[in-house]
């Protein structure tokens, strides 16, 4: 089973280069490359050691449940903003297609932060993001379910 | 203190776990997998040549598939973070000094490093693809469609590598605290919060960036790149000034050339509007995630076919009078040039059809991509 999924996923693999050598010039698979590399580095040496700084921080001088709220916000916000970049870029923007890039993205960001950080207060003062295992029913090696 | 490379335990949460990773990553791989078999669905129906055409029902199904493949690929941007963060103290482990457990590991990490390389490769160019900006010089088409198998099949590599460590992680207990890590300090939420706020993340980001491909989530949709409507109620994506037509459709002598082998006609907006007319109600889809259901008049493509003595099983081409760029060129299979739903359309939602949704004349039939309704109709040939 193992050695069949590497054996597909090699091929699969070598399919794909296969596509990027033969449908694009060298310089084109070299862009890819570069995409490819770059977003990994984008994310590895910059993203990720914000992100970790950033819980540094709350560890370090927040309180619950501001704390918890810090970290919910983190995650149910950043994530949807960085992959909002391109519209609040908007280079492909069109007067004559009112339809593409077409809405206030900077009014819809705000909302949704502001729906975002009151959800995410509410989640805090529940027990949803962090209640132990008080009282859980939990998988694999809980006695109960063996 | 001198800086020095960071060692996976500098990074001591407790949310850094292959519980975690493990969970996260069941998910992550359910969004590719839709991802890339709408994706492989899309170049399919695309392509030139079917030699298994697609079926033409349902009507929408093209709409559907494509709208999933942009709410998956939307949703796995929190899942592919949330994911990578727990596993990224796992970076700086160092590599083990046996020759054959070095050469293991360098295969390991390189399949890992095309894994992330390529799924971060795949988000970021659909994401800006979808806001028609294209800040690089290779097709996108192509290197999307490339990069999707290198992405498949190193994530299959990656969960055969994995497999025993997910089968035990995904056995084991997210609360249970293991003697060895009572000493990692805990986190402001725990795992089972992590992995609930992971959950609401691929939602709002699926909704908010891409809800508007659903009917009814538009307006929740507040940073898609796309919103419902347009000039005759449906979007518009090549304008007629964009695709350099405005001169020849506005032409009061174009007229639309059918041809089958030696038999040729050649109608006027007039002619083709004194032929028998159909409404039909379907679907225009993209592949970058938008649709709308149009209503729309004209000739059955059939009727017109029958004028050049086509007899059914063959392919039609359609030209465009756009010169350049995609969609001024496509080949329907068999199947929907004799489908009774497929028109060349003169009208949309009971007006004329506007310059910008293909005047004089376009194609539209059923469960097909939007690229390939073709637009400003030059010529329609039957092929063989």
């Amino acid at each position: 089973m193992r050695a069949a999924l590497v054996v597909v996923g090699t091929a699969a693999i070598g399919y794909g280069g296969w596509l990027l050598l033969s449908t694009q010039s060298l310089a084109q698979g070299g862009a890819v490359l570069v995409w490819a590399g770059g977003a990994v580095v984008a994310h590895d040496l910059l993203l990720v050691p914000v992100v970790l700084a950033l819980g540094w921080l709350v560890r370090r001088y927040g309180r619950d449940p501001v704390a918890r709220t810090a970290v919910a916000v983190l995650v149910l916000l950043g994530p949807v903003t960085l992959a909002a970049i391109p519209v609040f870029v908007g280079l492909g923007a069109d007067p004559a297609m009112p339809t593409l890039l077409g809405r206030d993205y900077g009014l819809g960001w705000g909302v949704l932060a502001i729906g975002i950080v009151g959800a995410g207060a509410a989640l805090a003062a529940s027990r949803i993001l962090s209640g132990g295992a008080r009282g859980r029913s939990t998988r694999g090696t809980d006695p109960r379910r063996r | 203190m001198r800086p020095r490379v960071p060692r996976p335990g500098d990074l001591p949460s407790r949310l850094h776990d292959v519980r975690v990773a493990a969970r996260v990553g069941r998910w992550l791989g359910v969004c590719f997998a839709l991802a890339f078999v709408t994706g492989l669905l899309s170049h399919y129906a695309q392509a030139a040549h079917q030699p298994i055409p697609l079926p033409t029902r349902p009507v929408w199904g093209y709409q559907v598939t494509q709208a999933l493949h942009v709410l998956s690929g939307t949703a796995a941007v929190p899942l592919l973070l949330v994911k990578l963060w727990t596993v990224y103290p796992r970076l700086f482990q160092r590599p083990p000094r046996e020759l054959r457990a070095v050469v293991l590991t360098v295969l390991e990490r390189g399949s890992i490093a095309l894994l992330v390389g390529a799924a971060l490769f795949e988000v970021t160019t659909g994401l800006v693809n979808v806001t028609q900006w294209y800040p690089w010089q290779f097709s996108f088409r192509r290197a999307h469609y490339a990069v999707a198998w290198v992405a498949a099949g190193a994530l299959l590599v990656h969960v055969a590598v994995k497999l025993p460590v997910i089968r035990d992680a995904l056995a084991r207990d997210l609360d249970e605290t293991a003697p060895q890590e009572a000493d990692r300090p805990a986190a402001p939420v725990d795992r089972r919060g992590l992995l609930r706020l992971t959950w609401l993340a691929a939602g709002t980001a699926a909704v908010a960036s891409a809800g508007g491909t659903l009917p009814g989530l538009d307006r929740l949709a507040v940073l898609s790149a796309r919103r419902a409507g347009g000039p005759q109620g449906v979007p518009v994506n090549r304008t007629a000034r964009a695709a350099g037509v405005v001169a020849e459709a506005t032409d009061p002598g174009w007229v639309c050339e059918l041809r089958h082998r030696d038999r040729v006609i050649r109608l006027g907006r007039d002619e083709l509007l004194s032929l028998p007319q159909r409404t039909v109600d379907l679907p225009i889809a993209c592949v970058e995630g938008w649709s709308a259901v149009g209503t729309w008049s004209g000739v059955r493509l059939w009727d017109l076919l029958r004028l050049v003595e086509a007899t059914g099983g063959a392919d039609v081409a359609f030209h465009s009078l756009q010169r350049r760029r995609g969609g001024r060129f496509s080949v329907l299979p068999a199947p929907f040039a004799s489908d009774p739903l497929t028109l060349v359309a003169l009208g949309l939602n009971g007006a004329p059809l506007s310059l910008d949704h293909g005047f004089p004349a376009r194609l539209i039939a059923p469960n097909r991509p939007g690229v390939t309704q073709t637009k400003w109709l030059a010529r329609i040939e039957v092929l063989g």
